[in-house]
């Protein structure tokens, strides 16, 4: 695992993915947004890890007991031309003894590429997202006093979108409510609301219930912010600022 | 369940196994599901899931949850006589982790022509059943099985059978499919986006600027618009609303409010960094 090389592996995490997200990323019906939160979680969260390895377990199970659909006629005839075009598979030197703790499972299907600069000390699956962006800093765009957003997942017409946030110490996310779920993972940093403190790898959960004001302490925060659908502002100001930057 | 002798059958689960109710663990007594193929939690009835753990992965498999339909044991009979014990692994699964293996050691083409038949039509019909348009899910089963020749060498039977390694390959992908639908919102180029950060830090000051830039803004736009945007943003009205309190039919005053935010869009796109 070449990620996070000056960033200690975090102890415990102390929020987690509730067991409807976990489910429905192991069986690849969560969207991409929050996807990406929770499969950032699980390189921080051996605990989550498990559970989706267990589920991931049933999903292989629930695959051999699906009625087939059938592929074209010529499908293997395809496929087995595509393999000519393919270096042939290579047999690894040999089996390594069992490590304690497994590699996090790649949350997208081709290995995360190089990327430097700033995004390198993201996990494998935000570094996936950030890949077309290639090296050096992050297209950052100001969403506000002093927090900043690049945008990973456009909204679409449902309302689902993902965003990186980085939020300068001592400032707070203008309260808001959602029209949808929120799923946020702590980058870097922290941010304390009425619901806990969230340190890095914390996913906070929220949904049409919940209004907040997350606040960052001392140190800068990055999280990711995934929604199912727009966030409602208590300020009318931070409303129409929002629209324009069309938050 | 409405079985009175078929709920006193129990069955013993040899590993721990994750309930999908509760999602806790669970080894030993439980219930087998009816048909056979399963064991049921014990407290909250839900379906138990096997714990693909390596130290079980060799001697055990599903195959461990099915217990026999016939007889019905009567109450208190336990033990021996109903226990349900691990089986042999089902031959058809080790076959397809031995099929992976020959690919990684010797490329072999009918290992992967053998492990296409199975899984591309379950793959596929896994994907379409997640909303993928036929010609997507045709296409996406090609790249898991694909993927499956590429990675063979990563295989690891003792961490997932062959079945669970497949479907998470084709979930990954779909999951990187549904990415690169994404992907134009990462083009720096498009010109929807709001305007590259201002050089050096953040400040309160700056802070104040932005809010008073954008008061002067609003100070610029015909008055009709300004209507509009302010019950839209300050008064925090829907756009039906809105048509109602200024009697103006809804189209009218979702074009205003269009043409007030693309000028809005505009000023603050200008603002002096
Ligand atoms: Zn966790």
């Amino acid at each position: 695992m070449n990620a996070l090389p000056s960033r200690p592996v975090a102890p415990v995490m102390t929020h987690h993915p509730d067991v409807l997200a976990l489910t429905d990323y192991a069986f690849g019906s969560l969207r991409v947004g929050p996807s990406l939160v929770v499969a950032s979680h699980l390189t921080f969260c051996f605990n989550c890890r498990d559970r989706v390895d267990t589920l991931e377990a049933w999903g292989g199970e629930a695959l051999e007991s699906l009625p087939p659909d059938p592929l074209a006629d010529d499908a293997l005839d395809r496929a087995l031309a595509r393999l000519d075009a393919l270096p042939a598979p290579v047999a690894p030197p040999a089996l390594p003894a069992p490590v304690a703790s497994p590699a996090p499972p790649a949350p997208v299907a081709s290995p995360a590429p190089r990327v430097t600069g700033e995004a390198a000390e993201y996990p494998a699956p935000v570094r996936q997202f950030l890949s077309p962006l290639a090296s050096g800093h992050l297209p950052w765009q100001p969403l506000g006093p002093g927090i900043r957003q690049v945008v990973l997942v456009k909204p679409t017409s449902d309302g689902s979108c993902a965003r990186l946030l980085s939020i300068r110490p001592r400032t707070a996310f203008p309260r808001h409510s959602h029209r949808g779920l929120e799923y946020a993972i702590v980058l870097a940093g922290g941010f304390d609301d009425e619901q806990g403190r969230y340190r890095l790898g914390d996913v906070a959960q929220a949904d049409e219930r919940v209004s907040h004001r997350p606040e960052v302490g001392d140190e800068p925060c990055v999280c990711l912010l995934a929604t199912t659908g727009p966030l409602h502002f208590s300020s009318p100001l931070v409303r129409l600022y929002a629209s324009l930057a069309r938050l | 369940m409405a079985d009175p002798a078929w709920s006193r059958v129990a069955c013993t689960v040899a590993f721990p196994a994750l309930c999908s109710g509760c999602l806790s663990w669970h080894q030993g007594t439980a219930r087998p599901v009816r048909s056979g193929h399963g064991a049921l939690c014990p407290c909250s009835d839900a379906r138990l899931i096997r714990k693909a753990a390596p130290p079980f992965r060799v001697s055990l498999s599903w195959s461990a949850f099915r217990v026999p339909l016939a007889p019905v044991l009567p109450a208190g009979q336990r033990g021996v006589g109903g226990v349900m014990t691990a089986l042999p692994p089902a031959p058809a699964l080790a076959d397809h982790d031995a099929c992976i293996q020959a690919i990684a050691l010797h490329g072999d083409r009918e290992a992967f022509a053998a492990l296409f038949r199975h899984f591309a039509p379950r793959v596929k019909a896994y994907l379409r059943r997640h909303g993928a348009p036929e010609a997507q899910a045709e296409e996406l089963a090609q790249e898991t099985l694909l993927a499956v020749w590429r990675k063979a060498a990563q295989f690891d039977p003792a961490r997932a059978g062959a079945s669970t390694w497949i479907f998470t390959i084709a979930r990954n992908l779909r999951i990187d499919q549904m990415r690169k639908e994404g992907r134009p919102a990462l083009d720096p180029e498009d010109p929807l986006l709001v305007p590259p950060p201002p050089s050096g830090a953040d400040s309160t000051v700056e802070a104040h600027e932005r809010e008073e830039h954008l008061q002067k803004g609003l100070a610029t736009l015909p008055a009709e618009q300004a209507t509009v945007l302010q019950l839209a943003f300050y008064e925090d009205l829907s756009h039906t609303s809105i048509a109602e309190r200024l009697n103006l039919p809804l189209g009218t005053v979702k074009s205003r409010l269009r043409l007030a935010l693309a000028k809005m869009r505009d000023h603050v796109s200008k603002e002096p960094s």
